[in-house]
């Protein structure tokens, strides 16, 4: 199977060259990231087989596509082995196509084949799109049309099946949209609309259907809930400018349908209460932001309503698998290690989150920025609350002094499942400086320290990073838990690399002992174990 | 923008037109007749929250298949260290081996029914435990192939349990069989992780205690012959009572299994008590 896909790889790849030599353009991208696993009880690395049985791991996209004469098309060819992406504690292995598509626009008409991807809105009731670090990709595997009726107005609609990996999810989706702009206002006060509409059907399969029934069969009296084959959804959206202004509003709605309700208990034959049970309800998401910003002051405010959105190609799959809308996420997206150690995974049934980031440039040197975010439940449990304070100083290009502090309030025992532990408090300062000695030469240093009695304790963490521009940069970092809780062991977590780039090709290796905890990635995120091992990592595009 | 306007009403209308859909009829559970036993394995642990859920459908899928379904909860490496304040250690060397050898599982609980993959499922590991009757059901209407018989001779002084099989196949059988056998023990009473909170006096019902087999079982026939009978026995001294490892609430569970393939899939199992009433 594995050499057939490569053979075809092979012949397409020479196929596509060849007439690249006519006239179309030929582009391509390759991504590999390889895995050395290295089993270290201490930290938790093993149980795992690729620990258990010293597996190597490999993930790898290759991207090849081709355009000629208005047409565009392309391939993505995947390939998997002893793979920890898809499931953090087992080992996957697997290969094949990841995507095909042509694409081509006709005066006002533009058509796409294959593995499509696209959003309505800012994504809620339809987003399909690709996130690798958690190896995400909906796309659907269909057909989508869009055709302009006027310069300022389109329509669109999409009809397919969503990918799961090699295979496809249970479920028809189909959908579409009609967007426009509508401006007015004078030149010196503009004003402009941009509404939308959005609609969403998915029609299960008799497969799901069947699934569902034999689920539904086990709940007693009451507890049974009605089943139908069609969930409709419906999004309507607006962004508003005026002047410096800009408010985006959208309203998702969605018709009952069957989906997991965890926290939901049942009866069972037994008699006992068990958590986690299907219900039969409708749902809806209210999402706003509002932006202000001129040369000086930057303000956001964002506001999320989110009751009982969790919306699925097929409703018994399990985690992130088979999500068709996207929620937003309503926290900052942490860069530094240590600021981003607790991040809150966006809740689908039961959410009600405010953000607000205020960004203020005093002069050409000096900048800051603060951001608060509060998510709670819709009974108002606190689910996450962060407070944000960060300076920047730059002395023209030749130094850069970044310095901040956090406070986190960050709800364990719902985020990561786990019964019974404390609220953990975390207060985080923060410093980066990046010194160029040279345009080519350049040093990073990064400090943090992140104080909490809960959970694993205190952290501190140290960074040093050598830019030899254009080629090269050396990494040398170390996170230490300086005062571990619950009488847990002072641990180092080092991670040594370097990496080369030349034209568009870059090539990292790295040695890295990476403590259990959320990763997040394009706003979904997951508790991944702990990680010891050397990583190899290419990126190419020609 | 007024024929934008009607073509999106139309649009709605028309699907919630179709929003007249007739809900679906679900069917009332039956009861199957059939010798055959389906072995349901869980991996779990007493730091998962969600795996007290689990273990009550186990508990339903033994009521509603009564005689049918033999449960085995493994408690193996993940999430299953126990709390200081925990009477009891259920971890051991064959349930880590035998957990590893169950992978791949999302998370915990994971349930495998016949350790057999069924369509539908991305892995032979059943996640939804809801679903579990159905794949119970469709074990149960599988051909019968093979019968297997047990007793159990526990001396009460020395600790001592001797365990008889006779197995017979029905049909003529061609495979790679491996024979399993495991000690399991009810009413363990120790604390255990639940949703948002810890139990402290959580019983613990079908915990593996030990294998007298290989984790992964051992080499049995590759040629069944129907109505040829195949007698083999194990014994093993259980060790000492510590609150646990009480003889008069532990199971012999055996079962064969064939690995030809790369496939584990468990044709038939059996379940006695180690003190025999």
């Amino acid at each position: 199977m594995l050499l057939r896909n490569w053979l075809l790889l092979v012949l397409l790849c020479s196929s596509l060259c060849l007439v690249a030599q006519d006239k179309g353009a030929f582009s391509g991208a390759l991504q590999t990231s390889v895995n050395y696993f290295i089993k270290d009880a201490a930290i938790g690395a093993i149980n795992i087989p690729q620990y258990d049985q010293g597996l190597i791991g490999v993930d790898t996209w290759l991207n090849l596509s081709y355009s000629f004469k208005g047409y565009n098309a392309g391939v993505r060819l995947d390939y998997f082995k002893n793979s920890n992406l898809l499931i953090p504690t087992a080992a996957y292995s697997d290969q094949g196509l990841g995507k095909a598509f042509i694409n081509k626009r006709f005066d006002k008409l533009y058509v796409e084949l294959g593995y499509v991807y696209g959003q309505i809105g800012s994504g809620i009731i339809f987003r399909a799109y690709e996130e690798r670090p958690l190896l995400i990709d909906n796309a659907l595997v269909g057909v989508k049309a869009r055709y302009d009726i006027t310069d300022n107005w389109s329509a669109s609609g999409f009809v397919g099946k969503q990918k799961n990996q090699f295979s496809l999810n249970e479920g028809l989706i189909k959908g579409g949209s009609i967007e426009g702009f509508y401006a007015t206002g004078s030149d010196d006060a503009p004003l402009s609309f941009s509404p939308g509409i959005g609609l969403v059907n998915r029609t299960h399969s008799q497969q799901t259907v069947d699934r569902l029934v034999n689920i539904v069969k086990q709940y007693i009296g009451d507890e049974r809930i009605g089943l139908k084959y069609n969930t409709y959804l419906t999004s309507i959206y607006n962004s508003l400018n005026y002047q410096d202004l800009t408010l985006y509003i959208e309203y998702a709605y969605k018709s009952a349908e069957a989906f997991r309700d965890p926290i939901s208990t049942r009866t069972e034959l037994t008699g006992q209460q068990t958590f986690g049970k299907f219900v039969n309800e409708p749902g809806s998401v209210l999402y706003t932001s509002l932006n202000f910003g001129d040369a000086k002051l930057g303000v956001t405010v964002e506001l999320k309503r989110t009751q009982n959105f969790n919306f699925k190609s097929d409703p018994t799959l399990t985690g992130a698998m088979g999500l068709v809308g996207f929620l937003p996420p309503m926290s900052r997206e942490n860069t530094y290690r240590l600021t981003s150690r607790y991040t809150p995974t966006t809740q689908d049934l039961s959410e009600r989150a405010i953000q607000t980031e205020i960004r203020y440039r005093h002069n050409k040197k000096l900048s800051a920025l603060a951001n608060f975010a509060r998510i709670t439940d819709l009974k108002d449990e606190l689910l996450y609350r962060e407070y944000f304070l960060q300076f920047q100083y730059k002395q023209k290009r030749k130094w850069l002094l970044t310095a901040g502090i956090q406070s986190v309030n960050y709800n364990q025992e719902v985020f990561e499942v786990k019964p019974n532990v404390p609220l953990v408090k975390t207060i985080t300062p923060f410093a980066e400086f990046l010194y160029r000695f040279t345009n080519k030469r350049s040093l990073k240093t990064e400090i943090q320290y992140l104080n909490t009695d809960e959970d694993l304790g205190s952290w501190v963490y140290g960074l040093a990073e050598v830019g030899l521009a254009p080629h090269w940069l050396f990494e040398l970092s170390g996170m230490y838990n300086i005062d571990p809780a619950k009488g847990g062991d002072k641990i180092f977590y080092p991670t040594l690399g370097a990496v080369y780039n030349y034209k568009t090709h870059r090539v990292g290796i790295r040695y890295v002992k990476q403590v259990e905890g959320i990763v997040c990635a394009g706003g979904i995120c997951r508790l991944e174990p702990a990680f010891s091992g050397a990583r190899f990592t290419l990126n190419s595009t020609f | 923008m007024r024929k934008i306007t009607t073509s999106y009403f139309l649009v709605i209308f028309l699907l919630l037109c179709s929003c007249t859909e007739k809900e679906i009829i679900i069917p009332p559970f039956e009861p199957i007749i059939s010798d055959r036993v389906v072995l349901v394995e869980e991996v779990t642990g007493v730091r998962c929250p969600n795996c007290p859920s689990g273990s009550a459908k186990i508990a339903s899928l033994i009521e509603q298949f009564p005689g049918q379904v033999v449960a085995v909860a493994i408690h193996g490496s993940f999430l299953t260290s126990p709390y200081a304040e925990s009477k009891y250690d259920f971890r051991h060397e064959a349930a880590r081996e035998l957990e590893n050898y169950l992978k791949p599982w999302e998370g915990k609980p994971a349930a495998f029914v016949n350790r057999k993959k069924f369509e539908n499922e991305p892995l032979r590991s059943v996640p939804e435990f809801d679903l579990l009757a159905t794949y119970v059901a469709q074990e149960l209407n599988e051909p019968h192939q093979l019968e297997i018989s047990m007793s159990t001779d526990y001396d009460e002084s020395s600790r001592t349990l001797e365990v008889n099989l006779g197995v017979i196949p029905l049909v003529d059988l061609s495979g790679e069989y491996r024979i399993h056998v495991m000690l399991t023990e009810d009413h363990i009473i120790d604390r255990q992780a639940n949703v948002g909170e810890l139990i402290e006096a959580y019983e613990h019902d079908h915990v593996m205690r030990m294998m007298l087999t290989a984790f992964d079982g051992d080499p049995f026939e590759s040629e069944l012959v129907a109505n040829e009978l195949i007698n083999t026995s194990y014994s093993v001294t259980i060790p000492a009572e510590d609150g646990s490892w009480v003889a008069d609430n532990m199971n012999v569970v055996v079962f064969i299994s064939d690995r030809e393939g790369g496939e584990k899939i468990i044709l038939q199992t059996v379940e006695e008590a180690v003190v025999s009433n």
